[in-house]
């Protein structure tokens, strides 16, 4: 197939939209509209490299061979000191609960895949239909309901009442993206293994993760990366030394309690586990084949 | 599912007709059990009491006798409640009686009585079995009662007052009809006046000038003392045959008998000022003198008396020896003076724990004050046990002290530390005491103790007999006040009414309401369980139902047959689906209802309270000022967020599906991921303060061409464009459109070549209507999104472009209004539902088509 395409489009006229003129056009907005948008990145990454004065004199200025280093070290120990703790902590909890969101995902989307009974529809449209209401519309319940209710929002249970709702929310997203691919799986390969005597857990570890692989992981990087991004709960239910590193970094900036050179050492230092994730998505997403799977 | 069972070929025999009769005959009578084991749960359920006659009324008071307890109503009618029978009794109009005697006995109008502050009660056994309450009025007055059975009539014994007064407390003594009662009077004296009951008439039998607050002088020891006249007031008055104890929310006050009349002619000073070497100071109006001789036994060396007398007092550390000595310094001095003296160890010592004088009358005459991290929560006094409890709410534990040890260690250095062995704490399990009221309450019939915990409706009754706690409840309402019969049994609790009117204005009354602690320290568990067996029931009866029909039809005992096969041979997966479905019951299903149901509650994280408020939650919010506002920006941001979340996506996806150079246009969509790295929260303090703030790339811009720097944020007329600005050059969600344009098949193209559309004209004739499913698909989760971005708003700071759900997250956040912001998700929710419907059906018909 690739290869007949090939052949064509060496055989063809050019098209109109491949004259030399409109391709420059093209371009030049490409490459515009893709640098404006690494414009924040790109400042970001500038003025973590200058001193305070130097910011604020111009942000646009490349830094100073001769004060770069000292104001590189100075920037990245004040914003170490200030979000150290809180960012191994965050990644810790983003760590835990993607592990677990991912766990609950693939052994929820396997029950409604794969197993036959007789409710089936039933509880999967249970689980589809909370995809009506937002997210957000629960939480004045959520937060009293965890934190006053389920006595969860003290002392070293902290954690556990911040995970938990999410742990709860990720389920009915996580197990329709899971089940889309889960019911593209060959039947025969588990018919064949059932036969040879393998038992649910055998099947998920040898058949169906291995043939997920690609969309567990990018899952997991995707819960990783939304637990570690979140704001919202994280600003709602926890306080004090508890927080995570979003709402710690918000308050450090709100209440001007870090210098600018330090504030964009910050931020560098909290985009370092997204560059994994996001390396990994990127396989993913890239070629845009995903999109065949949006049927719509 | 394979090897189905087939209808046709299905004969009922004996043994299913059988089995089919015997099970509906067990769910039958399991149902049956089941309900009337619900019902009985049901009726067990505790439920407070509201006292029927003065529901909605103002309660002004709440006093206790025996098993009854008094209230006096708004409408001037002191109210009986008997605590073991539950019944109530409009017994007495004790305003419209003073009236009418004062009138009777020609008295001037001005003493008329305008509202009785407090009653007391007490049974005298040496005044011919008569029983009598006392009144005072807000002026200060004394009124007498008399009650002989039902019956009550005002005494002759009254006692008008010139002046008014503030504050009262009063207590009786057990054995001479002698009453005290404490005030301060207009210039701001703190007074306590003797009466004899018998003859109140005749004005106070002997009065004290506690001291006189100096308002210059507040400010002690670098803490402010909240003197009586500007406290919530005086608790209780407690006394023996020796001292008159002042229970007050600063702390205890003990006020020897005997010195009642020797302060009387005692001298007076009223500031501070060092004296001669034997006199330092001058304290609260009283003369302290120190002795030379006894400087070593506080460890004051000369050098730093002479320190303290060469500066003005002004603000002191206060410290006292046992004996009738004291030591002060200024504050800068003692700062001066901490590198290396003792003085100021001792000084440290004393932080945080309990401070004996801040004022000093005698021998016997002391008061406590909280100092440090000690927080006097109210203080209760246990005439069984001769102790006092005192509520620390910075530990949140009780202590108790013998009362012995407060008389002996008169001057002493009272530490808790050198009360170690009399102090005993009781612990509460962790739980933070009330903030706002007195936080223990005494029940001398039980000689038990009420502690009120943080949301003021969560009580523990604590046996002082035993010094633990008995019982922990929820009372469902914020508790103001408690009283409990001998066994604690049966308690009567004033709580908070809280009422809000139409226009949103919370009017708070108190009601009385009834209850056992006992049976509500169960109150979770009876629901539990009735809930449980509400359920199960529920599940019999359908079994019974269910099996009553199969038994009679052949096609329903045929699919209960395949069903419970089915179930069988399934049972594992059920069992593993439970989880999975209580934790959605629990964190998503009982969230959705749950908010729009607590939309019509007054429902805040201080006041953890349902409390239904006729829609006030909505009227407020369309009240509000900034309503209208709210809503325009929502839909200015909405129409905009999906303009620029389709159009220029969807022309660079285009452009870079019609690039000839496929690698560069690989290289472009790697190097879009990279912005992804930044987490969602720096992206936008980048926006905030690197690209809008005063040092930022705008302004940096500005600044380039000579401008004057433009606040984008602060500025109310461009903030809103400036927050709309924020993401560009918007291409970021080219992938879905990018995706979509690259799997419409080159047919097309190669068609529209031949038929000579230009590259804008095949754009909008093929491609767009090609991958509408992906535009409005991202329409519809943009125009979601949108409506729910309330990061945007907040986090940027930006003035004049509050949103809806803004308002919801601060309510949440901010001010802690669960209610309001349920109102407002609710309201959000319903401008969302097409949306959401939208979403949910692309998204079912996209995963569901080939599943089921």
């Amino acid at each position: 197939m690739i290869k007949r395409l090939r052949v064509q489009s060496k055989t063809r006229p050019i098209q109109s939209h491949e004259k030399l003129w409109k391709q420059i056009i093209i371009l030049t907005f490409v490459t515009f509209a893709t640098a404006f948008s690494l414009l924040p990145l790109i400042i970001t990454f500038l003025n973590s490299m200058k001193t305070n004065e130097q910011v604020a004199a111009n942000i646009f200025a490349l830094p100073e061979w001769n004060t770069m280093f000292v104001a590189i070290k100075d920037n990245f120990s004040v914003a170490w000191e200030s979000i150290g703790p809180y960012f191994i902590k965050t990644i810790f909890i983003a760590l835990i609960t993607a592990v677990l969101e991912t766990i609950i995902v693939v052994l929820l989307a396997y029950i409604l895949t794969f197993k036959d009974f007789y409710f089936k529809n039933l509880v999967f449209m249970v689980f589809i239909s909370i995809l009506l209401v937002p997210s957000i519309i629960g939480y004045p319940i959520l937060l009293p309901l965890i934190r006053d209710h389920m006595h969860l929002g003290k002392d070293n249970l902290y954690y556990i009442g911040y995970i938990l709702p999410m742990l709860g929310g990720c389920q009915a997203p996580g197990m329709f993206l899971m089940r889309t691919f889960f019911s593209q799986q060959p039947k025969t390969l588990y018919e064949s293994a059932k036969i040879e005597g393998a038992n649910d857990f055998r099947l998920i570890l040898h058949i169906t993760i291995p043939l997920a692989l690609p969309i567990i992981l990018y899952y997991f990087v995707g819960a990783f990366s939304g637990v570690y991004n979140e704001y919202l709960w994280a600003s709602l239910f926890l306080d004090g030394n508890y927080t995570t590193l979003m709402t710690k970094m918000y308050s450090l900036v709100d209440n001007q309690s870090i210098q600018y050179g330090g504030m964009y050492a910050m931020y560098i230092i909290s985009s370092l586990p997204l560059i994994v994730t996001t390396i990994i998505s990127m396989r993913y997403f890239k070629s845009g084949e995903f999109a065949a799977g949006l049927k719509l | 599912m394979k090897n189905k069972p087939k209808f046709d070929e299905y004969i009922i025999d004996e043994k299913d007709k059988k089995r089919a009769k015997t099970s509906f005959i067990i769910f039958g009578s399991l149902s049956i059990i089941f309900i009337a084991a619900a019902v009985v749960l049901g009726c067990l359920i505790p439920r407070q009491k509201d006292t029927t006659e003065l529901h909605g009324e103002k309660l002004r008071s709440l006093i206790e006798a025996d098993s009854t307890s008094y209230f006096l109503s708004s409408d001037n009618y002191l109210v009986s409640y008997d605590l073991s029978s539950g019944s109530e009794k409009k017994i007495y109009e004790p305003i419209k009686a003073i009236t009418n005697k004062l009138e009777a006995d020609g008295t001037i109008d001005s003493l008329l009585p305008n509202s009785l502050q407090r009653l007391s009660y007490k049974y005298f056994s040496s005044i011919g079995g008569e029983e009598r309450f006392a009144a005072i009025d807000s002026n200060g007055n004394w009124f007498t009662f008399i009650k002989e059975g039902e019956e009550l009539s005002i005494s002759d014994d009254y006692y008008l007052v010139e002046s008014r007064y503030s504050h009262i407390g009063t207590n009786w003594d057990e054995v001479n009809p002698v009453a005290y009662s404490i005030y301060t009077d207009s210039d701001n004296a703190f007074v306590i006046k003797e009466f004899d009951l018998l003859n109140i008439h005749q004005g106070p039998v002997a009065e004290k000038t506690l001291w006189e607050f100096d308002t210059s002088a507040s400010s002690f020891g670098g803490k402010t003392i909240r003197p009586l006249a500007y406290g919530t007031g005086v608790w209780d008055i407690v006394i023996d045959d020796k001292n008159v104890y002042i229970l007050e929310d600063g702390g205890l006050i003990s006020v020897s008998k005997s010195m009642l009349d020797y302060n009387k002619n005692g001298e007076q000073i009223n500031y501070f000022k060092a004296a001669s070497d034997n006199y330092i100071a001058y304290l609260r109006g009283y003369l302290k003198s120190l002795d030379e001789s006894k400087k070593e036994k506080l460890g004051i060396s000369d050098q730093e008396i002479d320190l303290m007398k060469k500066n003005e007092l002004e603000s002191y550390y206060v410290k006292a020896s046992s004996s009738n000595t004291i030591a002060l310094a200024k504050e800068k001095a003692a700062a001066e003076l901490s590198a290396n003296n003792d003085w100021c160890d001792s000084y440290d010592a004393l932080k945080g724990t309990f401070v004996i004088p801040d004022y000093y009358l005698d021998d016997n005459c002391q008061r406590i004050v909280y100092s440090g991290d000690f927080n006097m929560g109210g203080s209760v006094y246990s005439n069984v046990l001769d102790k006092f409890y005192f509520a620390n709410r910075s530990d949140d534990k009780i202590y108790s002290i013998d009362k012995n040890v407060l008389v002996d260690t008169s001057y002493g250095d009272v530490t808790l530390s050198s009360l170690a062995m009399p102090v005993e704490t009781i612990d509460l399990g962790g739980r933070k005491l009330s903030g706002d009221f007195c936080c223990v309450r005494y029940n001398d019939l039980a000689n038990s103790m009420f502690v009120m915990f943080a949301n003021s409706q969560t009580i523990s009754i604590v046996s002082l007999d035993e010094e633990k706690t008995i019982c922990t409840f929820d009372a469902n309402f914020e508790i103001f006040s408690i009283i409990g019969d001998s066994s604690d049994s049966n308690c009567v609790a004033m709580r908070n009414y809280k009422s809000v009117d139409s226009r949103g204005v919370a009017e708070n009354s108190f009601v009385a309401s009834s209850y056992e602690p006992a049976r509500f320290a169960m109150k979770s568990v009876i629901v539990g369980f009735f809930v449980a067996f509400l359920i199960i029931s529920v599940i019999w009866i359908l079994f019974f139902l269910v099996s009553f029909l199969a038994h009679k039809r052949r096609n329903v005992m045929f699919k209960t047959k395949t069903i419970i096969k089915d179930v069988m041979k399934n049972k594992f997966t059920y069992i593993a689906l439970i989880p999975f479905v209580a934790m959605l019951i629990l964190f998503c299903y009982y969230e959705a209802f749950g908010s729009i149901a607590l939309s019509f509650f007054d429902y805040t994280a201080e006041k953890p309270a349902y409390i239904w408020n006729n829609f006030a939650n909505y009227v407020r919010i369309f009240n509000e000022e900034n309503f209208w506002l709210s809503v325009g920006n929502m839909l200015f941001f909405l129409v905009f967020d999906l303009i620029l979340g389709i159009v220029p996506p969807l022309i660079f996806g285009f452009c870079l599906t019609i690039m000839r150079n496929k690698k560069y246009s690989g290289i472009i969509r790697s190097a879009m991921f990279i912005p992804a790295i930044i987490p969602g929260i720096a992206s936008m303090l980048i926006w905030r303060i690197g690209i809008f703030g005063d040092y930022g790339v705008l302004n940096s811009i500005v600044k380039f061409f000579n401008g004057q720097p433009v606040q984008f944020l602060a500025n109310r007329d461009i903030s809103r464009w400036s927050l709309l600005l924020m993401g560009f050059p918007f291409v970021g969600g080219y992938l879905i459109f990018y995706g979509g344009l690259m799997n419409i098949p080159s047919d097309y193209h190669e068609a529209a070549e031949l038929e000579g559309l230009s590259v804008v004209g095949r754009f909008l004739k093929i491609d767009v209507p090609l991958i509408m499913p992906q535009i409005k698909y991202i329409f519809v989760t943009t125009f979601i999104a949108s409506a729910q971005n309330y990061a945007r708003t907040y986090m940027l700071k930006s003035a004049g472009t509050v949103t809806p759900v803004e308002n919801m997250y601060v309510a949440m956040k901010v001010s802690g209004d669960y209610g309001m912001a349920s109102a407002y998700a609710t309201l959000i929710f319903i401008f969302l539902l097409a949306a959401v419907t939208a979403n949910f059906k692309m998204q079912k018909d996209q995963g569901l088509g080939d599943a089921l």
